[in-house]
């Protein structure tokens, strides 16, 4: 078949760019259109989920729906005492949906619509899911400016404390149980009013898959899931997790307050992903270790290891990362001899593997789980001197 | 040929990829080196060394010169004590008790939200905590927490009058600060992707503070990068404002020697700028606490 030129770029043109641009144009945007395919709502509506993120639910206020407060919770103190406070404890009443929703309240002898906050689809039974609905992934992420509430707890004046009168603040942050000598002392707040030890939570390790890495030598390796690591009460600290923590400067005057709600709830566009985990490297930290003489070896004050928790204006960028020279620095780190003996024995096991393959290499075990444990040493390890 | 035609394809993603991952790894490879400072505040008052614990430091991308305009405006910034504020409040006609004034002074506090009241006695010991207490029970109904949330019935310009007064004047020197390292960021050429050149940072109980990952992209014949180091906002010690502006030099290839912001006066490369605060600012001498106010009873 004899072709023509105009006739083969004609070809070209639907046959190869076409087809190529088509595939460009999928790769690039196929994330977006899915995306918004989700959140347009292209589905048909089953009221059987409620979301924030409905278009006629934005433009109402919030006020609209959830009265504050409706009920009492409980919280505890610092020293395990319970008390109640106002708060918002219960879903919006019916009054808040019905103008909107009358058809779907009235839709037939079990409506669809009643099984987002009942836990029988009737319109007889009155029980009621917990609120808010435990395990459910947030729509709102949280709004925190931290460091005007470091700095507005934190500041202090060193005037008067050769006279014996001031305790700075941070100092002895009780991670631990106070020891009976302190407790006459003046009890500031700090960090501990909002990080409390995380008791009663259970921890697991998540699951890593096996994967390969390159050490220094250029030797590959292969990095083992970890292993299991038991986590104590006291082992982490909490994060706040309801409204306690921020009603109890912020309920009425000052802003933002109780009614405020977007003062502190930020609508996520999409919904957010739940964080039910913590990235730590150095999964064997206890804050709350306790030697075999009864003390409590890690009581210095937070800042002293999290040394960038001060500098950040918002949660997104907080950094509560503690670099290894709050544990392994000449003059200021205690771990500094353990931690200089582990990366000296890896090095050598790395030499020996040179000359070797089969020869075993030590992971980082000190502070590390094993998975933590078996990459490359990272440069800011290097200059640890005993 | 449609056989060929997704050969080709292939072939044109697969280049483009390339290029991508080229792209990616030249900008990774153009990114600046980093750095640290660590420092150490004090002053040293009548031959005694005083640690400056709690303040809030900030690093300024760019030398002293290139600082003037904030250096000049941190030198022009009046001290303003807490003493001068709550003496400012009665001027203007608010009602401010001694005892409101002497709870801060004897507990080394700032605001009222640096601790809790713990109980009734305490609170009636102080009007203004007094007048929140039984407000708060009418609210809240049971002691406990009528205590716990005492400060959501304080009048504002005791609750966080002060830290609000010094934020307004801080928030002026902050954008100045800002803007004056981000004109000293732009004028790197050929680096993209340095940050913004200022943070900040609060000194722990030691007065000891890190500032860390600092961007360093030197000069030409130059190893090391200025950046500045100040507080902004006089810190008041005593009678007497502090203000620091000092240059130093961040070398990423190794850690700088701990720094020490003492106030010594006439070093070139370090101001320390002292102001003592107005006589106006005095207030009635507050008598020491009487008991430690946890000791009493907490049967509220």
């Amino acid at each position: 078949m004899n072709i023509g030129r105009e006739k083969l770029a004609k070809l070209a043109a639907v046959w190869v760019f076409a087809p190529c641009l088509s595939l460009i144009f999928l790769q690039l945007f196929l994330p977006i259109f899915s995306v918004s395919a989700a959140s347009s709502g292209d589905k048909p509506k089953t009221y059987k989920i409620f979301s924030h993120n409905v278009a006629e639910h934005q433009r109402q206020s919030c006020a609209s729906c959830h009265q504050s407060p409706n009920g009492l919770s409980s919280a505890k103190t610092l020293d395990g005492a319970s008390y109640r406070f106002p708060d918002i404890t219960d879903y919006p009443v019916h009054a808040s949906c019905v103008d909107c929703h009358r058809q779907q309240f009235f839709k037939g002898a079990r409506p669809q619509i009643c099984a987002i906050c009942h836990t029988q689809v009737s319109p007889r039974a009155a029980g009621r899911f917990a609120f808010p609905v435990p395990n459910q992934a947030s729509e709102f992420s949280i709004k925190f400016p931290h460091n005007v509430h470091q700095d507005i707890i934190a500041e202090n004046r060193t005037l008067q404390r050769n006279q014996g009168i001031a305790v700075a603040h941070y100092v002895r942050v009780k991670f631990n149980a106070v020891a009976p000598d302190e407790k006459a002392k003046t009890d500031y707040n700090n960090c501990t009013i909002c990080h409390a030890p995380a008791a009663g939570k259970t921890f697991v390790t998540a699951p890593r898959q096996p994967v390969e890495t390159v050490l220094e030598t250029g030797i590959a390796a292969a990095v083992p899931q970890h292993e299991s690591i038991a986590v104590a009460v006291g082992h982490f600290k909490n994060l706040p997790s309801g409204h306690e923590s921020c009603f109890n400067c912020h309920f009425s005057q000052q802003r933002p307050t109780q009614i405020d709600c977007a003062g502190c709830h930020v609508q996520n566009r999409l919904a957010a992903a739940p964080q039910n985990f913590i990235e730590r490297t150095s999964l064997k930290f206890n804050h709350d270790q306790k030697t075999e003489t009864g003390t409590f070896p890690h009581d210095r004050e937070c800042t002293a290891c999290h040394v960038r928790i001060t500098q950040s204006a918002s949660l997104r960028s907080l950094d509560p990362d503690v670099p290894i020279f709050a544990c392994a620095s000449k003059g200021t780190g205690c771990h500094s001899d353990e931690i200089r003996l582990e990366i000296d024995r890896r090095i050598e096991d790395l030499v020996k593997k040179q000359a070797n393959p089969q020869s075993a290499v030590q992971t980082c075990s000190y502070c590390h789980n094993t998975y933590v444990g078996s990459f490359r040493v990272p440069e800011s390890h290097k200059p640890i001197k005993p | 040929m449609r056989v060929l035609a997704f050969i080709i394809c292939a072939a044109l993603i697969s280049a483009s990829a390339l290029v991508s991952i080229s792209a990616q790894d030249t900008a990774a490879s153009a990114q600046p080196k980093r750095g640290s400072i660590k420092f150490t505040a004090q002053v040293e008052i009548n031959g005694k060394t005083e640690k400056l614990d709690r303040k809030r430091f900030y690093l300024v991308r760019g030398s002293r010169q290139q600082n003037a305009q904030l250096i000049k405006k941190i030198a022009a910034t009046e001290p303003f004590s807490q003493d001068c504020y709550y003496a400012n409040l009665r001027r203007n006609g608010s009602q401010v008790s001694d005892e409101f004034v002497c709870w801060l002074k004897n507990n080394d506090c700032e605001s009222p939200y640096c601790r809790e009241i713990k109980t009734s006695a305490e609170a009636e010991a102080v009007p203004e905590f007094a007048a929140a207490y039984r407000q708060s029970l009418r609210e809240y109904k049971t002691p406990v927490l009528a205590l716990k949330w005492l400060t959501t019935n304080l009048p504002a310009n005791l609750r966080a009058g002060f830290y609000d007064q010094q934020k307004s004047v801080l928030r002026e020197l902050v954008n100045l600060g800002r803007v004056s390292a981000q004109e000293t960021t732009r004028a790197k050429k050929g680096t993209a992707s340095v940050g913004e050149g200022f943070q900040s940072i609060m000194t722990d109980r030691l007065g000891n503070a890190y500032f860390l990952d600092i961007d360093v992209v030197p000069p030409e014949n130059k190893k090391t990068e200025t950046y500045l180091v100040t507080n902004l906002l006089p810190i008041v010690f005593g009678d007497t404002g502090y203000s620091w502006t000092c240059e130093v030099e961040v070398d990423p290839a190794k850690p700088q020697a701990p720094i020490v912001l003492k106030n010594e006066i006439g070093k070139k490369k370090c101001e320390v700028v002292t102001k003592k605060i107005s006589a106006a600012c005095s207030l009635p001498e507050c008598q020491a606490k009487a008991s430690k106010t946890t000791a009493a009873k907490t049967n509220d």
